[in-house]
């Protein structure tokens, strides 16, 4: 649970910096509104990407998909309880 | 430094040019780019306008220099592009101009016209001697065995006749010689003899190399003939015959000293050609490589000036003041570069006199839409203004597609090949996946619902306010002015209260600029609408949003659709081939890895990677156009397309 916690907020620390904190410290020039809006559009499309990915796989909705042949294989190698 | 979110602001400005500076001036506003002009002769057929001439001459020059061109091309000699821009030459120049090319044209046309006299010559020449040499064997052999020639003659004739031989032996025939195209010959034969009636007779070689006709100048297989015949008529009919079937007939003397003489003075005055032709080759080869130097440069040249009286076509010609008078649309902050220009330009063309000047004008018109851009944005902006350009001053989307763009494109194309997809075993729906799902669940719910009344009465109530405040501050002024206009004055005030009046100049409301009285009233686009009208809009718009917000929605749906088909594709394309190969073990597995490689490869580029990508690209770009920007972006703008030289010569591109 705090795992799932911690890794949580590092990549949302990590986003947020790039894509909040780094902005402000564009220097000026010609492109500064352009680079802005990038790095805050491309860290929230990237930010929210792993979330889905990471809520998914915390909460699957469903677990890997076995055929019957890999199913006994796994069976025969990791013992009965699988 | 927002402008890359909207339009920059733009101006119509007057220009005011002297006859004399206004060349100089439009040549400098060309090399900066900025400005577009506007047509103030609108009615005026192309051929009534001021400077027709000056463009009907630019026009020579450039029928002109096409030709240079062709002929250069013909010869295959490389044309080099110039350097640096040539700027635009003065009208002084443009004679000077003119002078070279015609002597260019004319020169090069004589040197044409004899080259393929002399060509022509050459061939016929050619043609004559190799009938010389093969009539001389004819006659030789004539000379060795005569009796047997004319026994063939005869045993011909008996053949043919199957009457009498009749002994023509020391009878003179008379001949002509020719040479004929080979496919040509067996008809010409046969023509011969049926017209004749047999009475003459052919003789024919072949010439073994491929000489050029005279007349076509191509190369074909040629054959010498020889027909005898007796009499003058028949030597009518053959004539009439060869001159039919474009035989060339070359006299040739029965004597052979004097065969002998013509053959000789013939090869002289071959070896005479020879050497004449090849000058003249040379002569039109330093010709045109002189001006294949200068070709390009004089191209930019002429379209610069043909460019620049086009634009001053535009111009109205102030007779009293004597002065052009332009008007043009430039952005706001481009106006100090714009001045510099026009500074520049009246004092190339020798200062001293007034110089031009620029005024700025105020109106109601919408300006074109400009946008700031380099390279990298240029091409998402082609993407959003394929769907409409926008509007002036309206949101660009295109900072925002620069990102999300690829971004769906990156989720269509690859992603769900990290997850093993097919059907759950058991959606539950009462499961809530995480904690705390029923109350974001509820709060997205309201929030939708608060966007209804939000759309429906927002844009009603803002524009009632902002009426308010116009009918107020315009209600004050009226009254402390013209007092004779009460009347007007009261009427106008009480149409003010009771409707709402709406502008459809946007800016201003949106700035809440306090416009100029004397604007207001020389307003020509103000309309009177009623409120039940705004109301009904806006109930559109709401359902329009409302339904589209669901829509949308499940439209983004294509997204998974794509990565599964491409993770099944490319599923299908491992198992099926390539594990095939890299299934098998020790060499023959090497061998059949290699082999299958090929079509393995081949069909990953042609479907996972062409189609594929096309189909992901065509998909991001229909979700931005239609979820995106459908909502609230109207692209009823029309771009601003700058008087440039650099934008003229890259969209005619001058290629090698």
């Amino acid at each position: 649970m705090e795992k799932f916690g911690v890794a949580l907020i590092i990549f949302t620390l990590f986003w947020g910096l790039i894509g909040i904190v780094l902005p402000f410290l564009i220097p000026k020039g010609p492109n500064k509104r352009l680079i802005q809006i990038m790095l805050i559009l491309t860290s929230a499309c990237c930010w929210l990407f792993w979330l889905c990915f990471y809520l998914h796989q915390w909460k699957p909705l469903f677990g890997p998909q076995l055929k019957s042949t890999e199913a006994r294989i796994l069976r025969s190698l990791w013992g009965q309880e699988f | 430094m927002s402008t890359i979110f909207r339009s920059e602001e733009m101006t119509l400005c007057q220009l005011f040019l002297q006859p004399d500076a206004a060349y100089a001036c439009i040549s400098e506003l060309g090399e900066l780019g900025i400005v577009q002009f506007r047509d103030l002769n609108p009615n005026v057929n192309s051929f009534q306008r001021k400077f027709v001439n000056e463009v009907r001459r630019c026009e020579e020059m450039e029928r002109k220099l096409r030709f240079l061109e062709t002929e250069i091309k013909k010869d295959e000699l490389p044309i080099y592009d110039p350097e640096d821009n040539p700027d635009a030459p003065k009208p002084r120049e443009m004679i000077d101009l003119e002078a070279t090319f015609e002597k260019l044209d004319h020169e090069l046309k004589e040197i044409n016209t004899n080259a393929d006299a002399l060509l022509r010559n050459f061939n016929e020449l050619t043609e004559l001697k190799h009938n010389l040499s093969m009539t001389q064997a004819f006659f030789d052999e004539a000379q060795a065995n005569p009796v047997a020639v004319l026994e063939d003659v005869n045993g011909e004739r008996e053949i043919e006749l199957g009457g009498q031989a009749t002994t023509s032996v020391g009878m003179k025939l008379g001949f002509i010689t020719g040479v004929i195209p080979r496919e040509r010959m067996v008809t010409f034969e046969r023509m011969l003899w049926r017209v004749c009636r047999g009475n003459v007779f052919v003789k024919q070689a072949d010439i073994p190399d491929l000489i050029e006709d005279p007349l076509t100048g191509e190369k074909v297989h040629k054959t010498v003939f020889v027909v005898f015949f007796q009499g003058e008529q028949l030597k009518n009919r053959v004539q009439k015959i060869c001159e039919g079937f474009r035989a060339n007939i070359y006299p040739c003397p029965e004597n052979p000293h004097e065969r002998r003489e013509l053959a000789m003075g013939v090869m002289t005055r071959l070896e005479d050609l020879t050497i004449v032709l090849s000058q003249t080759q040379d002569h039109r080869q330093r010709v045109l490589a002189a001006s294949s130097r200068n070709l390009r440069t004089w191209q930019i040249k002429v379209k610069k000036i043909k460019a620049i009286y086009h634009t001053m076509n535009m111009f109205n010609n102030d007779v009293a003041r004597k002065c052009f008078i332009a008007e043009c649309w430039a952005p706001v902050t481009e106006l100090d570069r714009i001045q510099l220009a026009l500074r520049k330009g009246s004092e190339a063309s020798g200062g001293g006199t007034v110089s031009s000047v620029l005024n700025r004008m105020i109106t109601r018109e919408q300006p074109p839409t400009h946008h700031k851009l380099n390279k990298f944005t240029q091409g998402f902006q082609n993407l959003v203004d394929a769907y409409g350009v926008a509007t002036y001053r309206e949101i660009n989307p295109m900072p925002f597609v620069l990102i999300t763009f690829p971004f769906l494109f990156a989720v269509m194309f690859e992603l769900i090949n990290m997850i093993l997809l097919s059907y759950p075993t058991e959606p539950e729906s009462s499961r809530t996946f995480y904690s705390g799902q029923r109350g974001i669940q509820t709060a997205l719910i309201v929030l939708a619902v608060i966007c209804i009344p939000w759309m429906l009465l927002g844009k009603p109530i803002y524009r009632i306010i902002m009426n308010k405040r116009r009918a107020n501050y315009s209600t004050v002024t009226n009254q402390t002015e013209n007092i004779e206009n009460e009347n007007n004055e009261q009427i106008h005030n009480t149409e003010k209260k009771r409707g709402i009046v709406l502008d459809v100049d946007v800016r201003d409301t949106d700035t809440d600029e306090m416009l100029d009285d004397d604007h207001l009233h020389q307003q020509h686009h103000q309309l009177e609408v009623d409120m039940s009208e705004v109301w009904v809009e806006q109930g559109i718009h709401t359902i329009e949003y409302f339904l589209g917000c669901i829509s949308h929605t499940a439209s983004y749906l294509r997204l998974w659709a794509l990565s599964l088909a491409h993770a099944q594709l490319s599923e299908v394309l491992w198992h099926m081939v390539l594990q095939i190969g890299l299934g098998m073990n020790g060499y023959v597995g090497a061998i059949a890895s290699f082999i299958v490689f090929m079509p393995w490869s081949s069909l990953t580029v042609f479907i996972l990677l062409l189609m594929e990508g096309l189909s992901a690209f065509l998909h991001a770009l229909r979700l931005h156009w239609v979820e995106f920007q459908s909502k609230f972006y109207k692209g009823e703008g029309y771009p601003f397309v700058p008087f440039s030289f650099r934008l003229l010569l890259d969209e005619t591109p001058i290629e090698g």
